[in-house]
This record gives C-alpha cells, sequence and structure tokens, in this order.
C-alpha cells in the first residue's frame, strides 16, 4: 500500500477516538464508519488550516461533530430536557465513603463487566450534549476550553453539561450498584447542606439528623 | 478555613484539572486532611476511569476499518491531484489527451497504484481480490443489486427514448461530470439528508420513480431470504437524472443507481475494466469507490464502502443476473 503522509498518520492515530464518538453519536455501527471517513477525507481536505502543535485528536473531533450535525441535525444538537426525577439534585446528597469506595472498586468484586455495560447503556440513554460533553471530557480527556470550541458554546454551558451528564450517569451506576448488591440501600441518604462537614460515619448522620430536628 | 461544601462544590472540577490555582491550593490542603472529600475525589477520579475503559473497551475500530481508512486516505489524496489536472484542462477534449482520460487507455490507475500492480487489472487481478467480503455476503448482494437494475432498466429503456439528450461527451466539462460523481458519492453517505431532500424535477424522464423490486423477485434470482434492511431512500438525483436506491447488507452500505449515461457518461472519469463480458468503470469518489457500467443509455452504479474491485464485481453480477433473467 502507497505510504501515508505524516498527517495522514498522524490522523489515523486517533482513529479510535474518532470511532468512539461517532458510535456514541449514531449509534449505529455502518454510520459511525461512514462518519468516520467523511471526518477523515475533510480533515485531508483541510490540513491546511491546522495549525501544528495545537491538538491534532480536539481539531479532528470539532470536524467530526460538526459533520454530525449538519448531516444528522441540519442545525445543532438537540437540546436536552431533563425532567422529573433526574433533574433532582440527588447526587448533591451525601453518599457514604464505603459505598464510594465499592462503587469506585468493581474490579475487586468482578463485577466490573457488567459495570461496563451498565455505563455504556446509561451513556446512550444520555441526552445528546450531554452524551458529547460527558464522552470529549471523560473519555477523551480534552479541556473545558477544546470542548467548548469543539461544541460551540460557552466553557459555563460545557460544565454544566458535564455535571448534569455525569450525575445522571452516576444515579444510574448507583441504581445499578444497589441491585447488584455493591453498595447498600442506605448509601445514598440525603446530607443537611447547611452543614459545614460530612459526617464519619451513618450514625452520626442520623443523630445530627435528629439534633436538627 | 476551606470548608467541605466549598470542596463538594470543587471537585468536579478539580478531577478535571480546571479548577482555578487559587482554589486547587485550598482544596489540596482540604483533601490532605479529610477523608471523606479525599474519597469523593477518588470517585470522582474512578468514575472517569470507569466511563473511558467502558468506551474504549468496546470502541476499537479493526483491522479491516483501519485499512479501509487509509485506503480513503490515499484515495483521497489520489482526488486532490485528478482536481489539480481538471483546474488546469476545463474541458472533457481537452484532457482526453492527457493522462486522465480513462476510458480507453487502460492505464495504471490510483487504484493500480495502492495494490502496487504495474499491469492493467484483469479478471483474474480481480477473482484474486475477493479477501474481505465473501460469497456468502456477495450472493444476496448481487440478488438484489440485480433485482433492483433488473426493474430500473424495464423501465428506463420504456421511458428513456435514444438520444434524448444531445449534449456530446466532449462538450461536457470534466468538472461536471466529477460533481455528478460527488453527487452520487453524497447521496450514499447521507441517506438521512437524501430522505428529506427529495425532487420529483424530472419525474418526466422517469416515471414512476425508481422502486425496490419486490421481494419474491430477489428470491427468484437465485437470492435466499435476505438478512437485509431496505431504508426508504427511493430518491431522485435531479441533476443526474436518474434514481436511486440504498440498501444496508450486513454492514455495507451500497447505494444503487440507474442515470442517463447518455447525458453524464460517467465513465470517463473511471477505469475501465473488462469483467465478464462487461466493461466495469470503477473509481474512488471520497473515499468511496463508485463502479458503473454503461451500456445504451442507461447506466447502472453503486456506491459503497466497499473495496473498488468488489464493487466492480458486484455490479457486474447484477448486471448478469439481469441478463440471464
Amino acid at each position: 500500500m502507497e505510504s501515508l503522509t505524516n498527517f495522514e498518520r498522524d490522523a489515523l492515530g486517533h482513529l479510535s477516538s474518532l470511532l468512539a464518538v461517532a458510535t456514541r453519536l449514531t449509534r449505529n455501527s455502518a454510520e459511525s464508519e461512514d462518519l468516520v471517513q467523511d471526518t477523515l477525507v475533510k480533515a485531508m481536505r483541510a490540513q491546511q488550516q491546522f495549525e501544528p502543535g495545537t491538538n491534532l485528536k480536539a481539531w479532528l473531533l470539532r470536524i467530526l461533530t460538526n459533520t454530525f450535525i449538519n448531516r444528522y441535525r441540519r442545525g445543532s444538537l438537540e437540546r436536552s430536557v431533563v425532567e422529573g426525577a433526574e433533574a433532582d439534585p440527588l447526587w448533591d446528597g451525601w453518599m457514604s465513603t464505603a459505598s464510594m469506595e465499592a462503587m469506585r472498586d468493581p474490579e475487586s468484586t468482578a463485577l466490573r463487566p457488567m459495570l461496563e455495560a451498565e455505563i455504556r447503556n446509561a451513556l446512550a440513554d444520555l441526552p445528546e450534549d450531554f452524551r458529547l460533553a460527558v464522552m470529549l471530557a471523560d473519555v477523551e480527556e480534552l479541556s473545558y476550553r477544546e470542548i467548548s470550541d469543539i461544541l460551540g458554546c460557552p466553557i459555563g454551558t460545557v460544565m454544566s453539561r458535564l455535571h448534569r451528564g455525569r450525575r445522571i450517569l452516576k444515579m444510574k451506576l448507583i441504581d445499578h450498584a444497589r441491585e447488584l448488591g455493591i453498595v447498600a440501600d442506605t448509601g445514598t441518604e440525603q446530607f443537611d447542606n447547611d452543614s459545614d462537614s460530612h459526617p464519619v460515619s451513618l450514625n452520626e448522620y442520623r443523630s445530627r439528623k435528629a439534633v436538627s430536628v | 478555613m476551606t470548608t467541605c461544601s466549598e470542596v463538594k462544590s470543587w471537585v468536579e472540577t478539580f478531577a478535571d484539572g480546571e479548577l482555578p490555582l487559587e482554589h486547587a491550593v485550598d482544596a489540596e490542603c482540604h483533601l490532605a486532611q479529610c477523608h471523606c472529600c479525599a474519597e469523593r475525589l477518588r470517585f470522582e477520579r474512578a468514575f472517569r476511569n470507569s466511563v473511558r475503559q467502558a468506551v474504549q473497551s468496546d470502541s476499537q475500530p479493526s483491522h479491516s476499518f483501519e485499512q479501509r481508512m487509509q485506503r480513503a486516505l490515499i484515495a483521497e489524496r489520489a482526488t486532490s491531484r485528478v482536481y489539480a489536472c481538471t483546474q488546469t484542462s476545463s474541458t472533457y477534449s481537452a484532457c482526453n489527451s492527457q493522462q486522465y482520460a480513462l476510458h480507453d487507455r487502460r492505464q495504471v490507475d490510483f487504484l493500480a497504484k495502492t495494490r502496487k500492480l504495474n499491469r492493467p487489472v484483469t479478471t483474474d487481478t480481480l477473482s484474486s481480490s475477493w479477501g474481505t467480503l465473501s460469497w456468502r455476503t456477495l450472493l444476496p448482494m448481487a440478488a438484489v443489486a440485480a433485482g433492483a437494475i433488473l426493474w430500473a432498466g424495464v423501465r428506463n429503456q420504456q421511458q428513456i427514448p435514444s438520444g434524448l439528450n444531445s449534449a456530446s461527451v466532449s462538450d461536457l466539462r470534466l468538472s461536471e461530470l466529477d460533481s455528478y460523481l460527488d453527487l452520487m458519492v453524497n447521496s450514499h453517505r447521507s441517506p438521512h439528508q437524501q430522505a428529506q431532500s427529495i425532487q420529483f424535477s424530472h419525474e418526466d424522464m422517469l416515471d414512476p420513480p425508481f422502486q425496490l423490486p419486490p421481494f419474491q423477485d430477489v428470491r427468484s434470482l437465485g437470492g435466499r431470504p435476505l438478512a437485509v434492511h431496505i431504508p426508504p431512500t427511493n430518491v431522485w438525483l435531479s441533476a443526474l437524472r436518474g434514481a436511486s436506491s440504498a440498501y444496508q447488507i450486513r454492514g455495507h452500505r451500497v447505494t444503487f443507481f440507474a442515470y442517463e449515461a447518455a447525458t453524464a457518461p460517467l465513465r470517463a472519469r473511471l477505469e475501465g475494466h473488462p469483467l465478464r463480458g462487461h466493461i466495469v468503470y470503477v473509481g474512488k469518489r471520497q473515499g468511496y469507490s463508485v463502479a458503473t457500467v454503461e451500456e445504451g443509455p442507461v447506466g447502472y452504479a453503486m456506491t459503497s464502502d466497499l473495496p473498488p474491485l468488489e464493487g466492480a464485481e458486484l455490479i457486474a453480477s447484477a448486471i448478469d443476473g439481469r441478463v440471464r433473467h
């Protein structure tokens, strides 16, 4: 096969990132592959516009996102309307240290594959602009500024989408973890937001609530 | 004194590495002393790792996809060179004498270059190129293609008189043919957009619009019951005076076209290969393969993500199916 140019080789180095984001956007493997191909071809044509030294992955993802928007949305990403229980600030409540330890270390419980499947499902269910923000931040590890450039919105909006998207994900994962017995049902007691410090145990939390009543 | 409440509101941004320095120092100090907040930070980081691992373990590109992307980039580079030629030779007749007149010269094109072949591609080389698509996949695809083309051929022969358009090939600018090919590829790669922009400006030329063959006809052509998804994208290509129909078969999207070859001799921009008594014209556009057979006033083309030579085999099989039928 004909040899690749440096630019082509560098671009292909980000293939898995492009495919990951495209798959989460299109939810269809054939379409995601076409979207990646479209992105790479456009990048080839516009490679003079790329500034060496800047983040090539972010630049490619920007092309990919714009291509997706133009092709499927004809305007902008669908606006997310989150209502009901998911809009409640449940995650702002307190989660026990033990529960967080159990949640963050699923490997030790041999439940990691199930958790990963649940994460993928929860991610797929996220509203599109939340999903994209979480993908770009948590999977592709881009900065707020880079995500802001890609999504064409202020940094504050990026932070808001990230926070809300992650919160929905975490809530679903907590529910799943409860079902699997990773965390106890009592693990997400609501914390008194007026207090300055977290209780160190559930008992202390309960006694504090009793005093405040 | 930094409180847990403050740190709690910062911890997400802190885990992202985006907390402003003046707060980051306070947060660090607090986290060093507060087990609960430190655990919250560890959880935030673990959450990000879990999301990343969950996505990455599910999104690794296959080797064949990587190769497809390499071919797409190389083909795009080659196309750019062709466009550069087009800018300096504006008419077909002018360019016909140059290296990009592909119809009769059988010269080595970029396909051969990418395959490191220094000779014309023949039936033998075509038959050896079936590494990525099995006959199990090909057979139903060919059957569907044959059915679609059979139907379109009957309709077109009834509706399009010969000499419909008096424009001669030599009067056409190469860029027009390029734009037709781009139009085909755009139709192929954007089925959603296509479905939203149906135009009936040439319904007098082909009537009724291109339609899918009845499913039973497909089976009668030798295909077995097909696991195919057929999206409703029967569309007019207004500029090309033709029609298309898109299919998704086992992960490959394929779009078939019937068009007026007399008006738009796309073969002039593609490379001809003899194959089973037909001349199949193949090429690459924007990374997608185009293969067409132009016999008489009607051309039958297909675009896909298949390698060009496999596309050539498919369209030739479809034409053969039409003849046998």
